[in-house]
């Protein structure tokens, strides 16, 4: 019996969804418990978003906007963690502030943890901000006027009674601005922040939004771009420190190319149903 | 006679905020922190009536919906009730039990709920993401040759994919963001000014 | 595997992973407490970690006191509006565009508007890459903007422009697809992680 090969790929067409969603599981659970390891060749951006970290020096200050919530936490968590680390590390000093109301407490509790790594003591070495409606009223007074949004922490204590907070007068007290958004507030950050901040801007991404960011990088409104967990790997591979981005990139990778396959396998099933199904000449 | 007022507000308000770029003395920042002191406090307003838009809808599902619709806007407005009481009561500090419940479910819930696109994505690939048309062509071959040169294996499968995949995005993608920034950006001064004047906007809106 | 701190958590994701089988009431359940749970967080915390310190600072403070004593009325109105629509609450509203819209002006003039034309306003040529990728991308700019220029039907050169413009921005939206791809499955490759190892232990 010969088999029909053009009917089964047309068959294809009708398949049910979640057998396409159990080679997705497959594609990712796979490279998961096969634990390889990968490198990755760092991108232009995010070797200019390294090279702002690394001219920060000890006893500077990095003001870190970390913009995101639960749903997109583990995409730029650990392009937070790597910067953290680095920041810390190089003996400089952080300003953390959240615009996301839903992500406050993931950024709170792991940058803690960190600090907490690191040694570093909270008011002087780090200090959370919180979180406050407005993304506009928030950079742009961080620039100009920083006790009127905030005049206490986001424990409640009054910022004048820090001793790394209590000589914030604005644009010039930080030598790096580094915005790590899921959403527009990275966009906000380059409108509003741009012009008021001496400081250079570097943006980590949600993968989604990185091609949109490509044109600021010509124009100088920010030193540096990594977007996504791609760019967070090349991000923890520039710095030495592995980490959750190197690991599940082999993941990510099976997972590209099964939508690869996807995407063809799909294409030639329409156009063999739409062969099979055309009508007799 | 409040209403009356509010367009000369509007428009001394939005014309202060402009003239903060081009003033840079102290007086002028002294202004400046005002406006943004309001921004700050009109805009927790607003997010404060979003969330009490959401109780109210509930709470009128509750009062007229029936079966499972009923029970499912009650455990809404529950969850909303003991999160809120949970924070005020407690605290919200890391290590509160508020911070805990915050870290092991509504994280995972955000978390998982945004994770089911990915499933949905390659879905949605297989069935519509079709060679139908020119433009459609040139998206798919876009789409391919990005996911192809991130993956370690596609340079082996095609030569220099890498550094064609780094040209789309650094030529053909920044025209193409380039020229809707600027659309963009010269369709948000229009508004801008319209918001300013009081043309547009919820004071606005009624006039016209 | 069986701390509630992971136990819970992993219900709750494979919870919500059951949609994917079909739709069920454990699902609709997670959803709706997810959305609950959600605006009890963001209100709690407004109230604790923004408007009780904003409080109490401004009793310290006469400029912020009387600042905030201004803005109370159109705040008020602006709550209020959730159920009942009045004038303090739309003038409320109207004052914060209005704000927000001047702070915003100058920086989009610079940034969306001017940085960008200078970028594209460089020297282009086919004699080296640079050049032609500065003609690649100001052939695109304007193509672009000419396939949203509504004013004239797009026949001859503004036909073949804004044709030029369409193909462009298919380039740009693949690309912006590939990313998005990833960025969906990263999400998803997070959860199984959590799944397998830190619930699991399947993976160290």
């Amino acid at each position: 019996m010969r088999l029909d090969y053009l009917a089964l790929l047309a068959s294809l067409t009708r398949i049910d969804r979640r057998i396409l969603y159990l080679l997705v599981a497959l594609a990712i659970v796979i490279p998961l418990l096969a634990a390889s390891g990968t490198r990755v060749t760092p991108a232009a951006e995010s070797e200019g978003f390294f090279r702002a970290v690394q001219r920060v020096s000890e006893g500077q200050t990095v003001l870190l906007a970390a913009d995101y919530n639960g749903a997109t936490a583990f995409e730029l968590e650990p392009m937070v963690t790597t910067l953290v680390q680095e920041v810390f590390s190089r003996g400089a000093r952080l300003v953390l502030v959240c615009l996301d109301p839903q992500g406050i407490g993931l950024v709170e509790a792991k940058v803690q943890m960190l600090a907490d790594a690191a040694g570093k003591t909270y008011g002087t070495d780090w200090v959370f901000l919180g979180y406050r409606p407005s993304a506009p009223g928030v950079i742009m007074s961080l620039a100009s006027a920083p006790y009127t949004v905030f005049p206490r922490d986001h424990r409640g204590t009054s910022l004048r009674a820090l001793p790394l907070a209590a000589g914030l007068s604005g644009h010039s007290d930080y030598q790096l601005v580094a915005v790590v958004a899921s959403g527009p507030a990275a966009q906000d950050w380059v409108i509003y922040g741009h012009a008021r901040y001496r400081a250079p801007i570097v943006i980590g991404l949600g993968g989604g939004l990185g091609p949109t960011f490509q044109g600021f990088l010509d124009t100088h409104a920010i030193a540096g771009l990594i977007a996504g967990l791609r760019g967070a790997a090349e991000y923890e591979q520039l710095t030495g420190r592995p980490g959750e981005a190197l690991r599940a990139l082999s993941a990510q990778a099976m997972a590209h190319l099964l939508l690869i396959a996807l995407i063809i396998l799909g294409n030639a099933a329409f156009f063999a149903a739409k062969w099979r199904d055309r009508p007799p000449v | 006679m409040i209403r009356r007022l509010s367009r000369p507000l509007v428009i001394i308000l939005g014309s202060l905020a402009i003239a903060q770029f081009f003033v840079p003395h102290q007086a002028s920042r002294w202004v400046e922190a005002r406006l943004l002191d309001w921004l700050v406090l009109l805009e927790s307003a607003a997010l404060v009536a979003g969330i009490l838009a959401l109780a109210r809808r509930h709470a009128a599902r509750i009062s007229r919906g029936e079966g499972p619709e009923r029970a499912l806007a009650a455990v809404t407005l529950g969850a909303m009730a003991f999160m809120l009481a949970t924070g005020l009561a407690l605290g919200t500090g890391p290590g509160s039990a508020f911070g805990a419940i915050y870290l092991s479910v509504l994280q995972p819930i955000q978390a998982s709920m945004m994770s089911l696109l990915g499933f949905f994505m390659a879905s949605a690939v297989f069935r519509s993401f079709r060679l139908t048309s020119a433009p459609a062509t040139i998206l798919l071959v876009s789409a391919l040759t990005v996911l192809l040169a991130r993956v370690p294996l596609g340079e082996h499968l095609v030569p220099r994919i890498s550094m064609f995949s780094t040209w789309i995005i650094r030529g053909p993608n920044v025209a193409a963001t380039r020229g809707l920034w600027i659309g963009i950006g010269l369709a948000a001064c229009a508004t801008g000014f319209r918001v300013i004047l009081g043309i547009q906007g919820p004071t606005g809106a009624k006039r016209s | 595997m069986f701390d509630p701190a992971v136990l819970v958590p992993a219900l709750l994701t494979l919870g919500v992973f059951s949609i994917l089988y079909r739709e069920n009431l454990v699902y609709r359940i997670i959803e709706h407490v997810g959305v609950g749970l959600a605006a009890g967080y963001a209100l709690a915390m407004i109230i604790r970690t923004g408007l009780i310190p904003r409080i109490l600072s401004a009793a310290a403070d006469p400029v912020a006191l009387v600042t905030m004593a201004l803005a109370i009325p159109a705040c008020v109105g602006i709550a209020v509006s959730s159920w009942r629509r009045n004038t303090l609450g739309t003038v409320g509203i109207s004052v914060a565009a209005s704000i927000a819209a001047g702070l915003a002006l100058p920086g989009i003039v610079e940034n969306l508007i001017l940085e960008q034309m200078r970028a594209t306003m460089v020297p282009i040529g086919l004699s080296s890459d640079a050049g032609f990728d500065s003609l690649v991308v100001a052939i695109g700019v304007l193509s672009t903007m000419a396939y949203f220029s509504f004013t004239r039907e797009p026949r001859g050169i503004r036909g073949v422009a804004a044709l030029t413009g369409l193909y462009t921005l298919m380039i740009s939206f693949g690309a912006s697809f590939g990313y998005a791809a990833m960025s969906r499955f990263t999400l998803l490759i997070g959860r199984f992680l959590f799944l397998l190892r830190d619930w699991l232990h399947l993976v160290r």
